[in-house]
């Protein structure tokens, strides 16, 4: 199988999943599109090292994060509006209700894509810790803050899920 | 919780309509040849505009000047590469003229101006000891070899396999930003065996690249350096920066006949002990 080949059928195989994590993370289909455009580009650029990787999975998601963090540094505010918290009272109607990916939306990049790691790509501390290029403890202060953060945010019929 | 968390993500999400994955990966394979062959031609910034190239005969007069006889490639000194303070008397970059000051923070870009190339002799012969594969590592020992006295760190390399390294210079103005990259050419430049050819290109809209030094050599690798005015991004920002070389010093290093797809056995092993980890950039 030609370098061509095998990357060909590993982008294949994980597009979408790239694509989801990517919405996941800016919740906007068109930049999730961009975003995966852009690390599948990177990967093929350096598939002979990729390849080597233990986990290539991580590895392309390593590239994604670093593309959407990249993505953030150069824009101010193109990023979903779903993301500007909204001032209290929003549990005072069902309507109102911040969903998951709404409160999601209100950590900062970093922290949003350690959750999404680790509790939606089912990743390890240290996986995450080393797709994201920071200490275990970081992931793990981070975390715990983060969870806080979505609990106090999450309407309480949410909220038994973090008991 | 862990699975509870993820079924809410995931039943979000489900409520979701993606558009069509469409052909993500043709797309990315043919942006990803592109991009190869650009780097093979040393064409520079992809996507990105460039304001102009400037004059490279008219910048480099005396010994850079493709009529003036040539440039020797700088000579060989070491200097241990470490965040430490580089030693006053530390190597130059032998063979340039005197060395302009590098340009301060906030002071005008460099004028766009006509879009030329200029050939230089350079030193084939010189450093052809036993040869190793280049690594990143021996990169950024030559590359701290043949820079200005001042204090380098924030070592790097880029993401992937390609020979990419960065690294900071402190003159005493604040850290400044290198990059130097290096290929191999489709084919080499047919104008002999001892000349290269260099661009030198001002990318008006990219700090990270504000000044470009292209060497084609005779071999056909291609030497990249690039000048920023800018640090590298830490998390926030790309923190302005004052450019830590000027044009004539990137082209002092760019020259140099050490620089190859093969290297000098004694920069790759001296770069594997001065370099045995570098995080990775961009």
């Amino acid at each position: 199988m030609t370098d061509d080949e095998a990357f060909a059928e590993f982008a294949h195989a994980q597009a979408e999943r790239l694509r989801t994590t990517a919405f996941m993370l800016c919740r906007d289909w068109h930049l999730a599109q961009d975003l995966t455009q852009t690390a599948l580009t990177r990967l093929y650029l350096g598939w002979r090292k990729a390849a080597q990787a233990d986990n290539l999975v991580a590895y392309a998601q390593k590239i994604l994060l670093r593309a959407y963090l990249d993505h953030r540094r150069r824009r101010s505010s193109t990023e979903s509006a779903t993301g500007v918290l909204r001032e209290g009272g929003y549990r005072e109607s069902p309507d109102l209700r911040l969903t998951m990916m709404d409160a999601l939306a209100q950590l900062p990049p970093r922290d949003r894509a350690i959750v999404i790691l680790r509790y939606f790509e089912d990743y390890s501390v240290e996986q995450t810790a080393e797709v994201l290029d920071v200490p275990a403890s970081v992931v793990k202060s981070q975390t715990k803050r983060s969870l806080a953060k979505l609990r106090e945010l999450l309407a309480a019929d949410q909220l038994a899920l973090f008991g | 919780m862990t699975e509870e968390l993820r079924t809410l993500m995931r039943s979000e999400l489900s409520a979701e309509r993606p558009p069509p994955l469409g052909d993500l990966v043709g797309t990315a394979m043919r942006d990803g040849r592109r991009i190869r062959r650009i780097r093979r031609l040393g064409a520079l910034g992809a996507g990105t505009a460039v304001a102009g190239i400037v004059a490279l005969a008219a910048t480099l007069s005396g010994p850079f000047g493709a009529g003036a006889g040539g440039v020797q490639a700088p000579a060989a000194a070491p200097a241990p590469p470490s965040a430490a303070a580089t030693p006053p008397g530390a190597p130059t970059p032998s063979g340039a003229p005197a060395l302009e000051a590098p340009r301060r923070l906030g002071a005008p870009a460099p004028p766009a101006a006509t879009a030329t190339a200029s050939r230089v002799r350079i030193d084939v012969n010189r450093g052809r000891g036993p040869q190793m594969k280049a690594t990143s590592a021996a990169m950024l020992e030559l590359l701290t070899r043949l820079l200005p006295p001042g204090r380098t760190s924030n070592y790097g390399v880029a993401t992937g396999d390609d020979l990419h390294v960065q690294l900071y210079l402190d003159r005493g103005r604040g850290p400044g930003m290198i990059r130097v990259s290096m290929g191999k050419g489709a084919s080499p430049p047919g104008y002999g065996a001892d000349m290269a050819e260099l661009t030198i290109e001002h990318l008006a809209d990219n700090c990270i690249q504000s000044t470009v030094v292209d060497a084609f050599r005779p071999d056909g690798t291609i030497v990249q350096v690039d000048i920023a005015t800018c640090l590298a991004w830490d998390g926030k920002q790309n923190k302005p920066a004052g450019a830590a070389l000027t044009a004539k010093q990137a082209v002092a290093i760019a020259v140099d006949a050490r620089w190859g797809m093969t290297m000098d056995a004694d920069l790759v092993l001296a770069g594997a002990k001065h370099f045995p980890s570098l995080p990775e950039f961009g």
